[in-house]
């Protein structure tokens, strides 16, 4: 599903250059399930935006689902990205002046689905999680856990094969971040890819493998033995 | 305290370079507009004002309707002002200022010229104005008959450095004048400007008790605390015994029968302030100006300030979410709302100060090349500082205080905690100044080219001739009877086509106004016709049309005691077939009243400007019995229809034939079309001013836009970073992005539609030919307006819809 070779990724600015990631292999199957850890600053964040295709690769090779993106161009890449790719943050990033419902049915707009087909999987999504009776409120009217739920949401209704959630439980009390949690590994568990940045120990168990990252390089990986139960 | 505030102002302006140029750059400009329509209203506004009885000092004009017929002149007759010294105490003083046909040719040595600010005046015309001398004395000045005042600059034109007083100048080679004193040239905000003032001594006609024959501009000086209303109460009974008899013994009807009839007679004041821009009567000494258009610049003045004013605050409180976190963490160290209010307000006024310096340089800069451009004389009131230094800091209260107490009320928990939404409140706000500096814009530009319109449309219009290609040759009376062999001379060059002499040509005030009868079924019709003397020829050379009969041509050696009348003149008397009748001219030899047969009728052409309806006309043949004398021989005018090619060469010729007759005299030439546009100076004026300043208008809006859309767009990246992740394509952000801006603008066009279509529709009254409202101009300039602004927000959006979304959304 995903495969790196030698993957690197730079940032100049006028002062200096920082090399986020550094020659990465990694090397991600159909169904997984991955965390990535590591200390602020060591390029998890910058790994699932190239994964993700928000940002371009400085060189190397990378593969998705069998299509080399670091060829591909902007456009090329965001087409891909819209079909294919979920995103889940850390500070939720709703659009504030839209609604619950409007926040979710977005990225099927941006799909071209058809009115009606887009108002029944809405809700039919918004019931799923649990909010269906939030459906007509604005962000700043929900509560954190509420809020991620709905970024979820919104990762899932286009129904990607991956989804990429950066410190989805940061912002996020203990009950909150195991809800979240337990969402994923549902959507994990019905055969989507995920790929979770964390800094808690406890929530990396969740995922099949650990890959712990510095200095922009995969310098431990381990398997979780126990799985979510 | 408030050093540091301006410290964190100043330190603000540099690290927000856009935002601080668009503010300051923005206000100056409005600013600068503001200073400049000020000065040109301040200007007008100080017409005769600088004379110490400026407001104790009355013109006396008349406003009559005798037979049908209306007359509004700033003249009135001789006797006036004698009697109203006499026989009304509260009158102080009176002078009276002669009304000349013609312009004299004066000579001294081997200076010659022909004066056009010439004119008769009374002694006591230094009692009434203030017109300083440089040499002589004005209590005698001009007592005496022949006495001659001229001004500081024509005395420098004719004697450089020599003496003038005591030199005695030729008038037409027939009169010796003396001169008596020197003045100073006439202030330009003076209503009248003349070069020499011959004493009106001299001329007979002053002493005469004629109550008909309006040729003086009157002046009266009330004493202290007199009322001009009470005085003028008293003029019906002054009417009734000076006027009344001679009209009856003139037309043979009674007074009371004549009021009767629908006729009046009404002498009145007018406050000698008023003049410049109240009084558009007919014989007035210059074109004055008009109150109207002060009202439109002063309005559009305060548009201009309130548009930068609106600038101003919008931008700051766009701001406000980017200064959210401060004020939240002054509050939460201490700082209190007062505190903060003052903080604000302070940096409003200092940017306001900083755009107001930056402004007066501005007008500086730009004030000799404005008044060129609009031939104005304006410079800059330095008495006017106080009032900029006060206005500033209003505006900047004015502007600053929105964003002042609007910013100090953030609750600090809340803009700390970063969950503030960005204000609907403000937005909606921001979206109604939008709206109202771009409706001022669309009204103001839509006017603009409607002016324009209609003066295209005056120009262009069918003037009844062919306006083209006609060179004048003024003062040709000079020559006499001359001008016949001239104007042979002239007529064998093959680059002229025709020639005509005439005393009168279209554009200037006809050669007089009579009252003439006319036998009609229901009795003898009276109407008052303006007068042309003309020669045979001046038909073909302006290419003008007959309607009926014919013209006069020398295959009919009768013709000189015949007439042609125009079209509205025939309306007038509301006769069938007027060729073969006979005008009636009253005042023949032994009272006998003339007949003179008219043998055609002229098609009506615009012999005035097209600001009035064509009224009746008679033209008569030179060497016509006219009043019980021989009318005119020759006239002022030589008109020259050319070819449309080599014209600097037949100047050139012209001018040579013209020597030969004329030796010393000047050649004075004008082209036809140049003279008769400028009976719209006042108009020209006031679209190339308007034109300015609705251009500075839209432009100072594009500026605020300009800056709102970075803010905007700014506000709304992590909006559009997240639509992006989401899949959102450029094409697609766009317009969502300049979907609103495009909504305000049409919002702005519904509501500037009624408003110029009440505005034009005002301002084209004043014309009896005009053109219509157009919709099609309307919707134009309101396109153009929708362009300028979308474009204004395009490479902010774009700037906006391209950025990677993930540099949008690290900002969180
Ligand atoms: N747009 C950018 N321009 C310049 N440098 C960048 C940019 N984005 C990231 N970096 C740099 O790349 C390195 C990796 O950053 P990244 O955001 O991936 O870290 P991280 O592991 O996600 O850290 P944290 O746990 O704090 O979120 C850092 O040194 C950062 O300064
Ligand atoms: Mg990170």
């Amino acid at each position: 599903m995903i495969k790196t070779k030698d993957l690197c990724k730079v940032f100049r600015t006028e002062e200096m250059e920082t090399t986020a990631l550094n020659d990465l292999n990694i090397d991600i199957q159909n169904g997984e399930f991955v965390s990535v850890m590591g200390p602020s600053g060591s390029g998890k964040s910058t790994l699932l935006n190239v994964l993700g295709m928000l940002d371009s690769t400085s060189s190397g090779e990378y593969h998705f689902n069998g299509e080399e993106v670091s060829l591909h161009s902007e456009h090329q890449r965001a087409d891909c990205r819209k079909r294919n790719v979920g995103f889940v943050f850390q500070s939720f990033n709703l659009i504030d002046e839209l609604t619950v419902f409007e926040n979710v049915e977005l990225p099927l707009f941006y799909l071209k689905v058809p009115g009606a087909e887009r108002r029944k999987r809405v809700d039919e999504m918004l019931d799923q999680m649990g909010i269906a009776a939030r459906r007509n409120h604005f962000p700043q009217q929900l509560s954190g856990g509420q809020q991620q739920r709905v970024a979820v949401s919104r990762a899932v209704i286009s129904n990607p094969k991956v989804i990429f959630a950066d410190e989805p439980t940061g912002n996020l009390d203990s009950s909150n971040g195991k809800e979240v949690m337990e969402l994923l590994a549902e959507l994990n568990n019905q055969g989507t890819t995920i790929i979770m940045v964390t800094h808690s120990p406890t929530y990396a168990e969740w995922g099949h493998r650990t890959v712990h990252l510095f200095d922009g390089r995969i310098v431990a990986e381990a398997t979780n033995g126990k799985p979510h139960a | 305290m408030f050093w540091s505030y301006v410290k964190i102002t100043v330190r603000n302006v540099i690290r927000q370079k856009l935002y601080s140029a668009i503010n300051i750059l923005g206000l100056a400009i409005g600013v600068a507009a503001c200073i400049t329509i000020i000065l040109y209203v301040q200007e007008e506004l100080s017409y005769d004002r600088y004379h110490e009885k400026a407001d104790r000092i009355y013109r006396v004009a008349l406003s009559a309707r005798i037979g049908g017929n209306d007359f509004n002149v700033a003249l009135s007759a001789a006797p006036i002002a004698g009697t109203l010294l006499e026989e009304f105490p509260e009158v102080e003083t009176t002078t009276r200022i002669g009304y000349l046909g013609g312009y004299p040719v004066i000579r001294y040595g081997d200076k010659v010229f022909s004066e056009e600010r010439y004119t008769t005046a009374d002694s006591t015309i230094f009692d009434v104005f203030d017109i300083p001398f440089i040499i002589g004395d004005p209590k005698t000045a001009l007592t005496q008959p022949n006495s001659l005042v001229l001004t500081e600059s024509t005395a420098r034109r004719y004697f450089g450095d020599e003496n003038p007083i005591g030199k005695l100048m030729t008038s037409d080679k027939v009169n010796e004048r003396m001169v008596t004193g020197v003045i100073k040239d006439f202030p330009h905000n003076s209503h009248f400007h003349y070069d020499f003032l011959l004493s009106l001594a001299t001329s007979p006609d002053s002493r005469s008790t004629n109550w008909l024959n309006n040729n003086y501009h009157t002046y009266i000086v009330l004493k202290e605390g007199a009322s001009a209303e009470e005085l003028e109460a008293k003029f019906p009974d002054m009417i009734r015994k000076y006027v009344g008899p001679q009209v009856e013994q003139a037309l043979g009807v009674s007074w009371d029968q004549m009021a009767e009839d629908g006729s009046s007679y009404e002498i009145f004041l007018q406050p000698l302030t008023d003049i410049h821009l109240h009084s558009h009567l007919d014989r007035e000494i210059e074109v004055n100006g008009n109150i109207t258009y002060i009202y439109i610049f002063s309005i559009i003045a305060a548009f201009i300030l309130i548009i930068a004013c609106i600038n101003f605050m919008n931008l700051a409180s766009a701001r406000s979410a980017s200064r959210a976190r401060e004020v939240g963490i002054r509050k939460t160290l201490g700082s209190n709302r007062g505190m903060l209010v003052r903080q604000f307000l302070i940096e409003s006024i200092v940017l306001t100060f900083a755009s107001v310096v930056l402004a007066v340089i501005l007008v500086l800069l730009i004030l000799p090349w404005f008044n060129n451009q609009v031939g104005l004389q304006l410079s800059f009131r330095y008495s006017n500082l106080p009032w900029i230094v006060l206005g500033t800091i209003l505006v900047g209260i004015l502007a600053g205080s929105y964003p002042a107490f609007f910013l100090s009320s953030f609750n600090p928990v809340i803009v700390l905690r970063g969950t503030m939404k960005s204000s609907g409140r403000g937005s909606r706000l921001r979206s109604s100044l939008v709206v109202f500096q771009f409706t001022i814009s669309i009204i103001l530009f839509t006017s603009t080219i409607m002016v324009r319109n209609q003066l295209d449309y005056v120009q262009e219009k069918n003037l009844g001739y062919a306006p083209e290609n006609l060179l004048v040759v003024e003062k040709t009376d000079d020559i006499g009877q001359q001008i016949q062999a001239f104007k042979l001379e002239l007529a064998e060059q093959n680059s002229v086509l025709e020639v005509t002499n005439s005393t009168c040509i279209p554009g200037e005030p006809p050669s007089g106004e009579s009252v003439f009868g006319m036998s009609t079924p229901t009795g003898d019709q009276y109407q008052i016709l303006a007068m042309y003397f003309t020669d045979f020829n001046f038909l073909n050379t302006y290419g003008m049309k007959m309607a009926e009969g014919r013209f006069f041509s020398k295959d009919f050696s009768m013709d000189s005691n015949t007439v042609v009348i125009n079209q509205a003149a025939v309306e007038a008397y509301g006769v069938e077939d007027p060729v073969g009748k006979e005008l009636i001219v009253f005042g023949g030899p032994d009272n006998q009243n003339a007949r003179i047969p008219i043998i055609g009728i002229i098609q009506d052409f615009h012999f005035e400007s097209l600001h009035s309806p064509i009224r009746p006309m008679v033209i008569v043949p030179y060497r016509t019995r006219i009043f019980g004398g021989p009318g005119p021989t020759f006239g002022r005018y030589t008109t020259l229809r050319i070819q449309p090619y080599d014209i600097s060469a037949t100047l050139a010729s012209v001018e040579a034939i013209w020597a030969g007759f004329a030796l010393d005299q000047a050649f004075e030439y004008t082209f036809f079309e140049d003279n008769f546009n400028a009976l719209y100076n006042n108009e020209f004026r006031t679209q190339t001013l308007a034109t300015m300043f609705s251009v500075l208008a839209i432009f100072v809006a594009c500026l605020g836009l300009l800056g709102l859309a970075s803010f905007t767009a700014e506000q709304r990246t992590k909006e559009i970073g997240i639509r992006k992740v989401l899949g959102a394509t450029v094409p697609g952000i766009f317009t969502l992005l300049s979907r609103d801006v495009l909504n305000l603008v049409l919002i702005s066009a519904l509501l500037s539609l009624p408003i110029s279509w009440y505005a034009m529709n005002n301002w084209l009254e004043n014309f009896a030919y005009r053109i219509g409202y157009s919709l099609l101009t309307f919707i134009i300039a309101s396109l153009v307006a929708l362009v300028i602004a979308v474009f204004t927000v395009t490479w902010q959006v774009i700037k906006a819809a391209t950025t990677n979304p993930i540099t949008a959304l690290r900002y969180e």
